[in-house]
């Protein structure tokens, strides 16, 4: 994509390079991804492309993906994930003149402006300390789980998450979906002297609809199967255990049936070829 | 008098044709401006997520080619990366041969590059391995699979010595060589001068046990190797890298082969002796207890002599193991002393250093 790269850049994903140990390991990553967006290598082809090794890498790419970076993009491969851009659009990315990420994001030393920092970002993000039980929290993070944006106290965050996010995230970081497409993300995190929780919360309707009608999709064609393949090729079964109890032409109209099923998802070309001698 | 009409009929066509592009794929080419126009990163992500669902017809396809040749237009790569994506051009000869002129055509490394990506798993590609720039060769190298097509090319890049990106990436692919293309590639050895690293470097990246079967257990050299001296040379110079690659790290399914071979012939025991003792000074722990597990069964009920061949392994063995494999080794030993007096002899002095 030339000079003006682009790469997510959601709060907790900047926290997460600026703290990591493997930072630069993930930017090698990413810079493959961003020189060409279309990239959708499985992790075998990656670990080829980057010199990286597979057993770092697939975990890797797992956190990067579990991160909002990557996509699966089938048969193993994994893409940039542009959709996550699309559902939080204008500044959840940001451009970047480099690939320096962790470097250029450390020299701005986000930590002491934690408050500005949140309300920068276009999606729902809240710091909540340990200790004391305060909240920092965005607007879009009020206005999404409907919470007082005034005097916010991390009892009122419990009770509409229904847990303790500071109790929930200490093992490890942690999602909970409160409803369709509504996703909160906890997971511990320490910027300077502040330790406490980073919660996200990120929309993905879309997703979720998508999600649905896939379901919806495979149900029908399973039913589909079932009625218009199983059924018949049981009688075709019983047929040629027992040809003398059976009935031909019940079998042949189970072939009939079978190949009628073949012939609407265009499945039929084998059919035409000669027998095998 | 007939009045001469067939320009005007070109230029009819030629208007036709501009306007099929434009009314097929009437997104496509606002689309990747705008993928480059874009204010922010946001707007250029939804773009290019427009991008990447929209499958191009074939004249949209025809209109990304035409993108990519015209070098004043900003959007090349871009669309020759959109070529890469969307390969339904895959599926003719034609199409395949068009993309490989655009990339042998193209100038601009990063536009080449992207054209080279959207080969990737197609035996054209190789052609590109040895290309100028390195970036293209790079790309070249990653997308082109190993097939009797491909293996002239990558060779010569191995003869060349001169990129190492490319030789990692090539090295890591030629593991994966099916064993029935050793031969054909041994074949192509012959073809160019090599130095002793590339062939080494090129020997461990492959199956060990076709190298073997191959250079060291097959009676006769390879049919380019008789008849001239100094391609007689050249094999003997290959059979002997050989033999050091696979000496200094033998892989198991090689070691287990020789083991069971050398426990049931007893020519090929003699034969390789030396490789088999060799290679099993240098296995390392892991391999050394898995091989142990190998010669007890091996040996279960077989003959004295069978067991007096396996026996100098399991001494050269018992030297580089500790802890439970050691165990293992020095209680299969007792239990082969125990099964004559001969065989306790042999093992001792074996254990000696004197068999």
């Amino acid at each position: 994509m030339g000079s003006d790269q682009y790469a997510l850049v959601q709060a907790e994903e900047l926290l997460f390079l600026l703290k990591s140990p493997q930072a630069d390991v993930r930017k090698q990553v990413l810079a493959e991804y961003l020189k060409n967006p279309f990239l959708d290598d499985d992790v075998q082809m990656l670990a080829l492309r980057t010199g990286i090794e597979r057993e770092v890498l697939a975990p890797l790419l797992a956190e990067l993906r579990d991160a909002g970076f990557l996509q699966s993009a089938g048969r193993r491969g994994q893409m940039l994930d542009l959709q996550q851009i699309e559902a939080a659009p204008e500044a959840q990315i940001a451009v970047l003149p480099s690939f320096d990420l962790a470097d250029e994001l450390a020299a701005e030393a986000p930590a002491p402006a934690l408050a500005s920092f949140l309300d920068a970002l276009p999606c729902g993000a809240a710091l909540l300390d340990y200790e004391e039980g305060l909240v920092q929290a965005n607007d879009v993070f009020c206005e999404w789980l409907n919470l007082p944006q005034e005097g916010l106290h991390i009892a009122q965050i419990a009770v509409r998450l229904g847990c303790d996010p500071r109790v929930e995230a200490d093992g490890g970081p942690v999602a909970l979906v409160l409803e369709q497409g509504l996703e909160v993300q906890l997971r511990p995190c320490s910027i300077g002297e502040f330790t406490g929780v980073l919660a996200v919360v990120n929309r993905s309707t879309l997703n979720w609809e998508m999600a649905q009608v896939h379901v919806q999709i495979q149900e029908d064609l399973f039913a589909q199967l079932r009625e218009e393949v199983a059924g018949p090729a049981a009688l075709l079964h019983a047929f040629l255990e027992k040809p003398k109890k059976a009935d031909l032409g019940a079998a042949r109209a189970a072939i009939e049936q079978i190949n009628a099923f073949l012939v609407a998802y265009m499945l039929d070309d084998l059919c035409d070829e000669d027998p095998v001698e | 008098m007939v009045m001469d009409i067939r320009h005007l009929l070109e230029n009819v066509a030629q208007a036709e044709e501009e306007k099929i592009v434009e009314e097929v794929a009437p997104g496509l080419a606002e689309w990747l401006a705008e993928c480059l126009q874009a204010s922010n990163a946001a707007e250029q992500a939804r773009t290019l997520l427009q991008l990447r669902l929209s499958v191009p017809s074939e004249e949209g396809i025809e209109l990304l080619r035409n993108i990519v040749v015209d070098t004043a237009d900003a959007r090349r790569l871009l669309a020759a990366q959109m070529l890469g994506h969307h390969r339904i051009w895959l599926a003719t000869a034609a199409g395949v041969r068009h993309q490989v002129a655009l990339a042998r055509d193209e100038t601009d490394p990063a536009v080449a590059a992207a054209l080279v990506w959207g080969l990737h798993q197609c035996d054209e590609v190789a052609e590109f391995i040895g290309h100028a720039d390195a970036h293209v060769a790079r790309e070249a190298a990653l997308a082109t699979p190993i097939s009797r097509r491909t293996l002239s090319p990558i060779l010569a890049a191995f003869r060349a010595e001169g990129r190492p990106e490319v030789e990692r990436i090539l090295l890591h692919k030629m593991q994966q060589i099916h064993p029935s293309l050793v031969r054909y590639l041994v074949d192509l050895l012959v073809e160019g001068s090599w130095g002793d690293r590339a062939l080494r470097g090129l020997f461990a990246s492959l199956p060990q046990m076709p190298l073997f079967e191959l250079f060291l257990d097959g009676r006769q050299p390879a049919a380019w190797a008789q008849g001239d001296a100094e391609r007689a040379r050249f094999w003997q110079r290959l059979v002997r890298l050989v033999s050091a690659v696979l000496v200094e790290c033998p892989g198991t399914e090689l070691m287990r082969y020789m083991l069971s071979r050398s426990g049931d012939d007893e020519s090929f025991a003699r034969r390789h002796a030396q490789l088999l003792r060799s290679a099993v000074q240098r296995a390392d722990a892991d391999l050394g207890a898995a091989l142990v597990g190998h010669v007890e069964r091996l040996t279960f009920g077989a003959s004295e002599d069978k067991v007096i061949r396996l026996a100098q392994s399991l001494v050269d063995l018992s030297v580089r193991l500790d802890g439970e494999a050691a165990n293992k080794v020095n209680s299969l030993l007792e239990e082969w002393k125990s099964r004559s007096a001969d065989l306790k002899l042999k093992i001792y002095h074996l254990e000696q250093g004197i068999g």
